[in-house]
């Protein structure tokens, strides 16, 4: 009877499933009227890599965990780790019509990316753009096999997935539901995962520019995982045993040159807002201050949410953000 | 929102997941009003066998009509006899008819004895009724034989010869007499039913 479970009733929790680099992540939330986030369920579970099926020991223990939560049959948004997207920013003339533009976007991430357009799916959005006749556009591409992995696995888990989303974007999402400020100045949010870090700049609440440093970060963190990212892209490390802080040097220095490359030198963001597991590690924000000379805060997205237990790592932003996107349509839903 | 959601779910996947919901929810659907309608066909059952067995009875109740108007008229006719008694007890009626007594008399005459004559009265105290029989016998052994005949009836009491002479009727010698005797009115109801009534001719 499992599959019939919250079949015929009115969803009130939203929840997300985070198919991160370092685990595979669920949670269950709920808004209170005073705005708080009340976590329902939360639980962790072994990374799940989506460029194969999950295996069958995987799916039953994530089945079982979803089943023991009650949330079969349940609506849920799907985030991946940030590392399995190609992203890039491109100008087109602004004259296109909306579907002038979708099918250019489309026809530029695929000669960019260098994928055949039937095994990717290509969506953009819209950047600011200061170029006069132009517009810029976020393009990001991900191998349809990854989605469709992605989509199974979560399905097979008694769950419906009702949207798939890049984490880092999620967790902009979260940050900026939780947290004020993002509408005034210029701004820097960096979304660090294991294997990739996402900056993303905003001015006055547009976004502006997107950048992906690919490195192994989670080495690079104070935890004891061995690098595994043999990515040529990946930014070199050295040396990623030690405890300083130059330690996150390489991602400082990369994120000033792309803050310098996005921005003019003397317009630079002033404070920076982190999100993912290293962000609460005090030598990254100082480095960043050092490097970047910008203030770095940790948006702590542990603490977003309230519930029986503590969650232990920062690493919840990007399911929390997705769940709250759901927030909206489930206060319609109990409006109605 | 700074960012717009980009959806990276395809349309097939969507429908796909839609159209698994839609199933189960279908399925469900299918499931409940399969359970509703056994509840309804097996409530129907029920109601049907309690209907007929409500008809055996009615076709049992009729069968059995007839021993009932037996024991209907059994039970008027043991009213009919407890009616009685009770007026009987309440001194409303006589406990034996006038008419029983003469016809106890007359039925119990020799056949050379005939009468000429009769008085019945009833007194209160003692309630009892007096008969006095005037008659002739064509022997004074006639009479005797009728005199023990009376005076062997449980209903009559004081049965006395008073007078007894010599006659002639049509030519022929008879035996002119008088015969007193008491008929006791008070009769006792042992229980309903069983009244204890002095009858003529009933020892």
């Amino acid at each position: 009877m499992r599959h019939f479970q919250n079949i015929l009733t009115k969803q009130t929790t939203a929840i997300a499933v985070d198919f991160a680099a370092d685990a595979l992540r669920c949670i269950a939330i709920e808004q209170a009227v005073d705005g708080t986030w009340t976590r329902r369920v939360a639980f962790e579970l072994p990374p799940a890599p989506l460029d194969r099926s999950m295996d069958d020991s995987a799916l039953r223990e994530f089945s079982a965990k979803v089943s023991e939560a009650g949330l079969n049959g349940c609506k849920c948004r799907v985030t991946i780790a940030s590392h399995l997207f190609r992203m890039d920013m491109a100008q087109l003339p602004s004259s296109m019509s909306e579907n002038e533009l979708a099918a250019s976007a489309r026809f530029e991430a695929t000669d960019r990316f260098g994928m055949n357009a039937a095994d990717v799916m290509i969506q953009h959005a819209p950047l600011f753009c200061k170029t006069a006749g132009r517009c810029a556009l976020l393009l990001m591409a991900v191998p349809l096999l990854i989605i469709r992995n992605a989509t199974q696995a979560v399905m097979a888990a008694g769950l419906s997935p009702c949207s798939i989303e890049n984490a880092a974007c999620a967790a902009l999402h979260g940050a900026e539901l939780r947290h004020d400020g993002f509408n005034t100045g210029l701004i820097a949010f960096m979304h660090i995962e294991p294997q990739q870090a996402v900056l993303l700049l905003m001015k006055d609440g547009q976004l502006q520019s997107v950048r992906a440093m690919q490195g192994d970060w989670a080495v690079a963190a104070p935890s004891t995982e061995v690098a595994t990212n043999t990515n040529d892209n990946s930014l070199a490390l050295e040396p990623v045993v030690s405890e300083g802080a130059w330690r996150w040097s390489s991602l400082a220095e990369e994120t000033l040159r792309c803050m310098r490359q996005a921005c003019v030198e003397s317009n630079l963001p002033t404070r920076m807002l982190v999100t993912g597991a290293p962000s609460s590690d005090h030598e990254l924000l100082e480095t960043f201050k050092g490097v970047c000379g910008l203030e770095s805060v940790s948006l702590n997205s542990a603490g977003w949410s309230t519930g029986a237990e503590k969650l232990t790592s920062d690493t919840w932003a990007a399911a929390l953000g997705a769940a709250s996107l759901d927030f909206k349509n489930i206060s319609s839903a109990r409006a109605a | 929102m700074i960012l717009p959601v980009m959806d990276f779910l395809p349309s097939e996947s969507r429908r796909a997941v839609n159209a698994v919901r839609a199933k189960r929810r279908i399925a469900l659907l299918g499931i409940l009003l399969l359970v509703f309608s056994v509840g309804v066909s097996a409530h129907s059952w029920n109601s049907a066998r309690n209907a007929d067995s409500e008809r055996a009875v009615g076709a049992m109740l009729v069968a059995n009509a007839p021993g009932v108007d037996e024991i209907l008229d059994g039970l008027a006719k043991e009213q009919s006899t407890l009616s009685r008694a009770l007026r009987v007890t309440d001194g409303l009626m006589p406990a034996i008819s006038a008419s029983s007594v003469v016809a106890t008399i007359t039925n119990m005459l020799p056949e050379h004895v005939t009468l000429t004559g009769m008085r019945l009265e009833t007194t209160d105290t003692p309630k009892q009724m007096i008969v006095v029989l005037n008659g002739m016998a064509a022997t004074n052994k006639d009479l005797v034989e009728f005199e023990q005949k009376l005076a062997g009836t449980n209903a009559f009491r004081g049965v006395t010869v008073s007078e007894n002479k010599v006659g002639e009727f049509m030519g022929k010698r008879v035996e002119d007499f008088t015969v007193s005797l008491q008929v006791p009115l008070c009769v006792q109801v042992c229980k309903p039913g069983t009244m204890r009534v002095a009858k003529a001719g009933v020892n």
